[in-house]
């Protein structure tokens, strides 16, 4: 089987890997980009934990083939914080004790960037559909909204 | 045994010969739009290795033009797309409410109508919206492009009549008037990231007086296909839409449903359940008509 | 009882020690290990709830390119307990899903594709699918090896054990209660439903000593465990536990 070259971007960093045509962006994220992030959950998009941008939409990384990244841009948890420090998203989840194991938090908040991007000030209903996707065992979500809508403040207010 | 291989071809030309090359080299192929069911099917049910022919690189596929009679929707777009589009989402909010019922945020970044409909399941949630408002299959063929309605594509679980060399471009769809609307729901337990126990799609319209000149109604989920019920559209037309009109059609879409028993519910529950969501998604569809 | 202010950890919000690693995804899980070399593994499993196995095939596994092990019954030790019987099914497979066979392979696809070329013969026998079916008298018996409660100088039974929880007189308060309300309760099958699936790495060096990453609840069980299925010492296995992505009781043994 002959591998195939990918040229993308990763949290604007340009990449190139090497990847065999099945094998997921996730699985290339993780095994060749050494981006260990983004997590593996269920691998059937159902949980989210594997949640990345690709130019600016949000995705189940384990759906999307490694191939169809070519001249696209991803976005991972890696690239959140910024080196000022952390993202008021990952502050907020602290602050609120939006985690626990911790599986699903980086998924968690790649989601709630988007969002964050798109929708400055979602209501409580909004943010629970928009993160319909991302699976937690342990918090019971309600946490997870607190921090969002924490977030949410805290970002109108800086600017 | 063949290997995996992934080809994006550019344009429509060479997608057809993509397929057509690969099958005289005796190696599988599978279409990838979205990928959320391709996918997931690839790692589990059917591990046999193909070549992906991945469609989104192609115009044809990507194009949506909103004309003064019909309307196109490109397989590969994905329903969040759609969803973000409001001209589109005011002339059929129906189907694109049917879109953006299909999974979560991620795999809406994905997913397309056009693999909704190519995956063929009895509880897709676009196909009764597609059949509602007359959606025509537009497919490419080596010999030229067919058509074909939304209600004769998918013949079976699982099976339509798209051929190995062909590929479904996209879904072309009679421009709704002012007085016409469309609407869908489905019945999950929860209410979102699941797949339908049983969903109805209505659409209709309506003369200047309210009197419903057309309709529509299509049931999911309660047969091994989407089933199109001509007694509940007779029992709407000529009507105000009323709840006499619409418990009637209710009654013809429980007499029409033949499900089965599951995990998701049982041929009693969903029976009556695709009766009561007709009438909801009737009485939607009607304020939608007439506002 | 001491002043507010004397209080160092109540009354205020601690941020969890772990918490910056895991908002910002560097937090060290079970699958996130990568070693050089690192190979890997997959597991063939029974596709029957219950049969005997006549035999195991592994050689048209070691036989293609990349693959570089293929183990099954045969390479454990004989003496084994119930645990050591779950790892990889002897015998007979006692549920749908048993371990029958496993490869190592230079990718993972190559070792999915390395289980296809395993051949098992099963004697398929009946399954046992519910509760009162396993009780009823004259049960097919599953798992030759079981007694109720341990207790050997027993039949074997499909009843693994009897557990009851009693305070006081019972029947006295049944007798002098003024309603007695029976009924029978039926609770499914639940997984712990951990987001994070199990997962490993592994090393074994030319002296047979092993270095094992996981994800687990309790790292010295899974010494003593490793080494007693292995049929080795417990000095011989070292365990590291990583972080874990939810266990709820799911992740205690190995």
């Amino acid at each position: 089987m002959s591998k195939l070259h990918v040229t993308t971007s990763v949290n604007g960093q340009p990449e190139e890997v090497l990847c065999e045509p099945h094998q997921s962006l996730l699985d290339v994220l993780r095994d060749e980009l050494g981006l260990t992030g983004t997590k593996e959950g269920c691998s059937t998009g159902d949980c989210g934990a594997c949640s990345v941008t690709l130019d600016g939409r949000l995705v189940c990384s384990c759906l999307v083939l490694a191939a169809e990244a070519e001249g696209k841009e991803v976005g991972t948890i890696e690239g959140v914080a910024n080196p000022d420090g952390l993202h008021v998203l990952q502050q907020k989840f602290l602050e609120h004790a939006a985690l626990q194991c911790g599986i699903c938090t980086p998924g968690f908040i790649v989601a709630a960037k988007v969002l964050l991007e798109r929708d400055p000030n979602p209501d409580e209903t909004t943010i629970r559909y928009w993160l319909a996707g991302n699976l937690c065992r342990c918090t019971g979500y309600d946490k997870i909204i607190r921090a969002v809508q924490d977030a949410a403040t805290e970002l109108a207010h800086e600017a | 045994m063949g290997d995996y291989a992934y080809a994006a071809p550019t344009s429509l030309e060479e997608a057809l010969s993509v397929l057509e090359s690969q099958a005289n080299d005796g190696q599988r192929t599978q279409i990838l739009a979205g990928g959320t069911d391709v996918l997931v099917q690839m790692r589990s049910i059917d591990k046999e290795p193909r070549t992906l022919v991945d469609i989104k690189h192609i115009a044809e596929t990507n194009a949506l033009s909103i004309g003064a009679d019909e309307i196109f929707i490109g397989a590969a777009i994905p329903s969040a797309a759609l969803n973000e589009n409001d001209e589109l989402k005011g002339l059929l909010p129906g189907l694109i409410e049917a879109a953006d019922l299909i999974g979560s945020t991620q795999i809406q970044g994905r997913a397309t109508i056009g693999g909704n409909l190519c995956n063929s399941s009895p509880a897709g949630d676009t196909i009764p919206a597609l059949v509602v408002v007359s959606a025509v299959c537009v497919i490419a063929s080596p010999g030229g492009s067919r058509e074909v309605a939304v209600g004769d594509f998918v013949t079976g679980v699982g099976e339509n009549c798209l051929e190995s060399n062909e590929i479904l471009l996209g879904l072309k769809i009679p421009r709704p008037g002012n007085n016409s609307a469309d609407a869908y729901l489905r019945f999950i337990p929860r209410t979102e990231m699941d797949i339908a126990v049983a969903g109805a799609a209505v659409a209709l319209t309506l003369d200047e007086g309210g009197t419903c000149t057309s309709a529509r109604v299509a049931i999911g989920a309660v047969a091994p296909t989407v089933l199109l019920v001509e007694a509940a559209s007779a029992a709407l037309v000529g009507t105000k839409v009323d709840d006499d009109a619409l418990n009637a059609a209710a009654a013809a879409c429980s007499d029409a449903a033949s499900p089965i028993t599951d995990k998701r519910g049982t041929v009693e529950y969903r029976t009556k359940v695709v009766g009561v969501l007709c009438k909801r998604a009737g009485g939607i569809a009607r304020d939608r008509a007439s506002s | 009882m001491a002043e507010a202010h004397d209080l160092k950890v109540i009354g205020t919000r601690p941020v969890r020690p772990d918490g910056v690693e895991k908002v910002t995804g560097r937090a060290n899980f079970g699958a996130d290990l990568h070693l050089p070399g690192m190979i890997h593994g997959k597991v063939l499993r029974s596709p029957y709830a219950h049969a005997r196995i006549k035999s195991v095939d592994v050689s048209g596994a070691l036989a293609m390119e990349g693959v570089l092990a293929a183990v099954c019954r045969s390479d454990f030790p004989e003496e084994t307990d119930d645990l050591g019987r779950n790892v990889i099914a002897r015998d007979k497979v006692l549920y749908h899903g048993h371990a029958v066979a496993a490869v190592a392979a230079t990718t993972p696809l190559l070792a999915e594709q390395a289980l296809d070329a395993i051949k098992v013969d099963y004697d398929v026998l009946e399954p046992v699918l519910s509760i009162d079916q396993a009780i009823a008298d004259g049960a097919t018996l599953v798992n030759e090896e079981m007694h109720t409660n341990g207790d050997a100088s027993q039949p074997a039974s499909n009843v693994a054990a009897i557990t009851k929880f009693e305070r006081g007189d019972a029947e006295k308060g049944f007798a002098e209660a003024d309603v007695v309300v029976e009924g029978e309760y039926r609770v499914p099958m639940a997984h712990q439903g951990y987001i994070e699936p199990h997962a490993c790495t592994a090393t074994i060096n030319e002296e047979g000593k092993i270095t094992v990453w996981c994800s687990t609840q309790g790292h010295f069980d899974v010494r003593t465990q490793t080494a007693a299925i292995l049929g080795t010492s417990i000095s011989k296995v070292k365990v590291i536990a990583s972080e874990i992505g939810g266990g709820f009781g799911g992740k205690l043994s190995v």
